[in-house]
């Protein structure tokens, strides 16, 4: 069930209704009943992939809770990783590790025929499965007392909202919201409906529409020339990023309606000064979930220079491959650890740079340059994201040069727009709509768009929230076009 | 909890009202039938591309319907073209009519071959899902975009994926799929014999079945159109059939007749007599330059206007005014 479906349109206020017209104590049922139902409005099998992580983790948890022995603890630990990590593997990366395995072993005299896995990837999995090893891991190291309600537990797996894209919750935020009884409350439930607009319009007005451009050119690479290569990357990065907060804002919206917080995923990613700010912003709940269980395990940056860089390195190659079984995402977090420990290792040299050109003295523009800077590089990077295939990646770079001279005389641009293969009107709403995008995030700052909605008087508010309908109603795209993220 | 839903109702009935402004939106074949429909009209047309498509050298370039307009000046003819048009958004219109109070007695429907081919009936832009939805749901038809957003309606039923895998038959063999076949040329002079031949097996030489989804629609048209009183004049359009035997020699007439005949045995067992122009037309008097379709020069359609206009007034008694 699609956030922008007439499925949900239905599904979501029946349940909010349900929700706040039950007793407290019924609630988690109704509330896990509902994202079940969601999540097999998909593919009702791979329900059982839920339960079995469900089942897993909430009887790990209870044995850790149990005995006092580290070593048993530390069993039962293990026992939930291999569990969880098993299925992730077997569903999403055993077709990947094996066919690279295949292609290695053909430079040897070696038979090799493991035969592929005709499995479709479960929706979802990496997002619940990081959910609930984060329980596992909060029980194992004492922050987390386990949860003795199978039903709560079970919800805090599942919950629908944030099930299939996030943001995937920590069991100290989370589960304790789950137990709470929430009131209906007029200012929540209008914020996180207003959250929920501004959601869809992101993903079906401004995404979909940038995604026609996108998925024409990277399509067949090519036979385009750079500079519209170029203009479908820059596309993409506004398409990729208003397709997942655009599905968070919902996801975080519809959980506020029925009073649970969840965290805040975006904090508008393009306004990032340098790559480190760029992952402070982007899938905040993801790289939160990397630094907690990955990075500081791993000794953060409290280690040796040489040990320091291949910990970053790690955690970014494991972030790519996170996101998809593919060379090209492994090759994306590999860039972008790279862009890291550069950024990292030229920070004094470049304050110093740029006292020496006097930029100090003109600290928006100086500010304005770095911004530039980390979106084109960004950008670069996102080519790997979106590729085909690493040919296709390095294919669409080595071209990023040419048709640029084409677009001086009048005709060139003209046979740029046409060989989008969208109507010329699409493509200047998707640069307006960019424009669009910034300028409200210019105007709200670190704060929610949301805040920036009360702050103006209520006809002007009703407006605005007609004018977002309306616009979501008739601007917004028919073509079926998922969320990006549910392929993760 | 009350003082929301006030509010919430207040706002859902401005925005769905201001939807009925914004949203209503109808292409113009269906203004002009609405328009045609509040009047009275004697026949309605409605065709595809062999309609209006002319030759650049003809004199005179009216379309085929403006020419059966001239010959029986007495009836009123509405005509509804457009490039494409098929069996299913016939029957969308056929249905769309008898609903609406004032009829046309007549409504001549052309059988064009080529629409039944996979290069036709599966291209995905040529489905028409808009226009037939605005057809069988007129009260809806400003929010016929929310509803196509929220995927309540497709606007994809067959995607461009679909539409490349979709096998090509030349007779009862299948030769490839649709993406090997569905070339496209600009320059008359690159193109070679072989594409020409390709073409004119993706466009013609399929096997014809009875349970294709567009002669379900042409019998559907039958009984929509018989039960509200309606008179239909089925015509099957003419085809290139010289070019057809030059390319396919001893196949393509032969796998044309086979497939005309079915039609034909399927609209009989209607009590529908339809035209049978298929074969009518020499080569020299379509107006194609590039690949080869139905597109006739001023001759072409002047004769399958007279024709029309002769089998309308034999079915009706009509004499022609001198």
């Amino acid at each position: 069930m699609l956030f922008n479906s007439w499925q949900f349109v239905v599904f979501f206020p029946v349940v909010v209704c349900l929700y706040f017209s039950l007793p407290h104590r019924f609630r988690w049922a109704l509330l896990l009943g509902a994202s079940y139902f969601f999540y097999m409005c998909w593919k009702p099998a791979y329900l059982v992939l839920i339960l079995i992580s469900t089942l897993v983790d909430y009887c790990s948890a209870l044995a850790m809770a149990k005995t006092s022995s580290q070593l048993k603890r530390k069993g039962y630990l293990m026992l939930s990783l291999c569990a969880n990590l098993g299925l992730l593997f077997s569903f999403k990366y055993f077709n990947f590790f094996n066919e690279s395995l295949r292609q290695l072993m053909q430079h040897f005299p070696i038979s090799y025929d493991v035969p592929r896995l005709n499995v479709l990837l479960p929706v979802g999995i990496s997002f619940y499965t990081f959910q609930t090893l984060s329980y596992t891991i909060e029980v194992y190291r004492g922050r987390q007392k386990p949860e003795r309600h199978f039903g709560i537990f079970a919800l805090y797996v599942s919950y629908f909202p944030q099930l299939v894209a996030g943001p995937i919750e920590r069991p100290g935020t989370l589960l304790p919201q789950l137990r709470h009884e929430h009131h209906f409350e007029y200012g929540r439930v209008t914020e996180g409906l207003r959250l929920i607009i501004w959601g869809l319009f992101k993903k079906v007005v401004i995404a979909d529409r940038l995604a026609l451009v996108v998925d024409n050119v990277y399509s067949q690479p090519d036979r385009f020339t750079g500079a519209a290569l170029t203009t479908a990357t820059v596309f993409f990065a506004f398409q990729v990023y208003c397709d997942f907060s655009g599905y968070s804002d919902i996801a975080i919206g519809a959980a506020k309606v029925m009073g649970h917080r969840l965290m805040r995923n975006f904090d508008r990613p393009y306004f990032a000064t340098s790559i480190a700010d760029f992952w402070r912003r982007w899938h905040i709940s993801l790289s939160s979930w990397f630094r907690d269980y990955l990075y500081i395990p791993l000794g953060g940056s409290h280690v040796r220079v040489r040990r320091f860089c291949l910990n970053v390195i790690a955690v970014f190659i494991i972030s790519g491959l996170w996101h998809g079984a593919n060379w090209t995402f492994i090759v994306w977090g590999l860039l972008h650890g790279l862009y890291y420990l550069i950024g990292r290792a030229t920070r004094n040299l470049r304050g110093t740079l740029a006292g020496r050109l006097g930029l100090s003295g003109y600290p928006r523009f100086h500010r304005l340059i770095k911004v530039t800077i980390t979106f084109l590089l960004v950008c670069f990077a996102w080519i790997l994201f979106r590729a085909n295939s690493l040919s296709d990646a390095l294919m669409i770079v080595s071209r990023l040069g040419t048709g640029w001279t084409e677009l001086w005389n009048p005709s060139g641009l003209g046979a740029l727009l046409t060989s989008f293969g969208v109507p010329e009107k699409e493509f200047w709403q998707g640069v307006l709509l960019i424009g669009v995008l910034a300028f409200v995030e210019r105007l709200h700052g670190p704060k929610q768009v949301t805040e920036l909605l009360t702050r103006l008087n209520r006809p002007l508010r009703w407006l605005v929230y007609i004018l977002l309908v309306l616009m979501i109603l008739n601007l917004g795209v028919a073509k079926r076009i998922p969320f990006i993220y549910f392929q993760f | 909890m009350r003082n929301f839903l006030k509010r919430l109702l207040v706002f859902l009935i401005i925005v769905a009202g201001l939807q009925l402004i914004v949203g209503h939106k109808v292409p113009s074949e269906i203004r002009r039938l609405d328009k045609a429909l509040s009047g009275k009209i004697d026949i309605l047309f409605l065709c595809d591309s062999t309609n209006f498509a002319y030759s650049l050298q003809d004199t005179d370039k009216r379309s085929g319907s403006q020419m059966l307009q001239s010959v029986i000046p007495e009836r009123q003819i509405l005509t509804l073209d457009h490039g494409a048009f098929n069996m299913d958004i016939y029957l969308a219109f056929c249905r769309y009519i008898g609903r609406s109070r004032n009829k046309p007695d007549t409504i001549i429907i052309p059988i064009n071959m080529h629409s039944f081919s996979p290069g036709w009936d599966q291209r995905p832009n040529w489905q028409f899902e808009q226009e037939r939805f605005l057809l069988d749901y007129p009260l809806l038809r400003s929010f016929f975009k929310p509803l196509a957003v929220f995927k309540a309606v497709s606007t994809n039923e067959i995607s461009p994926d679909r539409y490349n895998r979709t096998k090509v038959y030349c007779d009862d063999e299948p030769v490839g799929t649709v993406q090997e076949f569905d070339f496209q040329s600009t320059d008359p002079n690159s193109v070679t014999d072989e594409q020409i031949r390709k073409k004119c097996i993706l466009q013609y030489m399929y096997p014809l079945r009875p349970d294709h989804r567009k002669l379900r629609s042409m019998l559907e048209i039958v009984a929509t159109l018989n039960s509200v009183g309606v008179k239909p004049l089925f015509y099957i359009v003419p085809l290139d059939m010289e070019t057809g035997e030059k390319h396919l020699p001893g196949r393509f007439c032969r796998r044309v007749r086979t497939n005309v005949e079915l039609v034909k045995t399927l609209l009989r067992n209607h009590n529908v007599e339809p035209l049978d122009l298929s074969q009518s037309i020499a080569a020299a008097h379509f107006s194609w330059t590039i690949y080869p379709n139905e597109h006739l020069d001023q001759y072409g359609r002047s004769f399958v206007a007279n024709c029309l206009a002769k089998a309308l007034r034999d079915s009706d008694g009509l004499s022609r005014p001198e």
